[in-house]
């Protein structure tokens, strides 16, 4: 029995930024409700495959395990991704479709999953666990979209760390606005 | 009248699945196996000047040129070597479904470009839900080999011909390869299977693909002349990079396996790549 979810959220970021946050595989484990740590097993081009390995104090059956998820980027309106692993064909496939006016993103995820008849009550955790994905995403792009130069150094740490300062930096123009870099590239 | 859009995308995957069916790899596959691939594709756009795949980047998916254009190429010395044009119905990279091999070519959009990217990993989620795709495309596969390498012994016998002195044409009947040459061939079918054992292995377990490995191993040890078919070094120099690259992968996968479901070919093995560890 193949079941399929899908939700939408409207997202206060631009694509650009939002975009920049999904196609950052290796930083899922700061954001993506569950995951606490990730390791990027394979790259060519716009396809990774990046180990995510639940957090072992986690519930269910996610505790502790690791899934091997392949992503294919289709930047900046879809990422398509799916579980790799043995369970290859058992496991969840998805697709995350982009679109906005440049202040606002709508993102519209679909969840498909094969489980067997008299598993259905497990639709309900894959809605739950799509609805908690969108919202940690939602809250990861806000969190960069309103960053100020209080915030970066907030997330840096220890200022001497520069690959954490890499991830996230605000620079004050001349002007007075702000520039905001995340993984070395000028978001706004 | 306009079409809608679900008319639209049902004339787009009758189109591809026509596609499909025109490839020789999956020519032989029923509609239903076809299906099952296509549901596994990505559809991917590249604008003229984009680069589709860079040499010695990990391959890890095959493109369907559905529209387009795209060069192949090598870079040697700095210069830009063009190999092949591919057009709509080609296929690119399909070697990326059975090995992690580096690519050993780069390819760009010379036109706008839109194609179906298959990765391995969705090529392995169809094979699960659809074991009988291997079967098909493995002889196909094997065929290509065989006829890459019958090319390469022509060539080869070309070459021996002309630095004989031997015309074109007055060269003796070769209607046989050497011994050395059909053996190559039956490596490289055997390659093949090696690699259809790998992919199996993903669906019925890693122990049991291991075994085949190593029952390879030990037909080109035996073809090497290999006293100790567990020489791994030695063997390198006989197999290609890839299968080897595969290999190690069964093996490390093979460590989580419990030592009394490995057969002994395996377990020396394992042990022996203990020590040299």
């Amino acid at each position: 029995m193949r079941v399929q979810v899908e939700d939408t959220v409207t997202l206060e970021a631009p694509g650009e930024l939002v975009y920049a946050v999904l196609a950052d595989a290796d930083r899922y484990r700061d954001w993506l409700p569950g995951v606490s740590a990730t390791e990027i097993l394979a790259q060519e081009g716009d396809i990774t495959v990046v180990e995510l390995r639940a957090a072992p104090g986690g519930g269910g059956n996610a505790r502790g395990a690791a899934l091997s998820v392949e992503l294919i980027h289709s930047p900046p309106t879809a990422l398509h991704f799916s579980q790799v692993d043995l369970y290859a064909g058992l496991g969840v496939t998805g697709r995350l479709k982009l679109a906005g006016d440049g202040a606002t993103t709508t993102v519209h995820g679909r969840l498909t999953r094969r489980l067997p008849f008299f598993a259905w009550r497990r639709k309900a955790r894959l809605r739950k666990f799509l609805a908690q994905g969108l919202e940690a995403l939602a809250a990861r792009a806000a969190q960069l979209a309103s960053a100020t130069e209080e915030a970066a150094i907030d997330a840096a740490g220890d200022p001497g760390e520069t690959e954490r300062r890499k991830i996230l930096e605000v620079t004050r123009r001349p002007d007075g606005s702000t520039r905001v870099w995340y993984r070395g590239e000028v978001l706004r | 009248m306009p079409k809608s859009s679900e008319e639209r995308a049902l004339s787009t995957t009758v189109q591809v699945d026509t596609i499909f069916q025109e490839i020789a790899l999956f020519a032989d596959l029923n509609s239903r196996s076809r299906r099952r691939l296509l549901a596994q594709c990505v559809p991917k756009s590249y604008p003229a000047g984009a680069l589709v795949l860079e040499e010695g980047d990990t391959a890890l998916g095959l493109f369907l040129i559905g529209s387009g254009e795209v060069e192949v190429f090598k870079t040697e010395d700095g210069q830009r070597v063009p190999l092949a044009r591919l057009r709509a119905g080609d296929l690119l990279g399909e070697m990326a479904l059975f090995d992690e091999a580096p690519r050993s070519a780069s390819a760009e959009a010379l036109k706008p470009t839109e194609c179906l990217l298959l990765t391995r990993g969705g090529f392995h989620a169809a094979l699960q839900e659809e074991p009988e795709i291997l079967s098909r495309i493995v002889p196909r596969l094997v065929q290509r080999l065989r006829s890459t390498q019958d090319r390469l012994v022509e060539l080869e016998a070309r070459e021996e011909d002309e630095a004989e002195g031997i015309p074109p044409g007055a060269a003796p009947q070769r209607s046989a390869p050497s011994a050395r040459k059909r053996s190559a061939s039956d490596t490289a079918t055997a390659f093949v299977q090696a690699q259809h054992a790998l992919l199996v292995g993903g669906a019925t377990g890693v122990a049991a693909s291991a075994r085949v490995f190593a029952g390879f191993l030990r037909a080109v040890a035996e073809e090497a002349e290999l006293a100790e078919p567990e020489d791994l070094p030695t063997l390198a120099r006989h197999l290609p990079q890839s299968l080897l690259a595969a290999g190690r992968r069964v093996l490390t996968e093979a460590e989580r396996v419990p030592e009394q479901t490995l057969d002994r070919t395996l377990l020396e093995l394992r042990r022996n790549r203990g020590r040299k560890g």
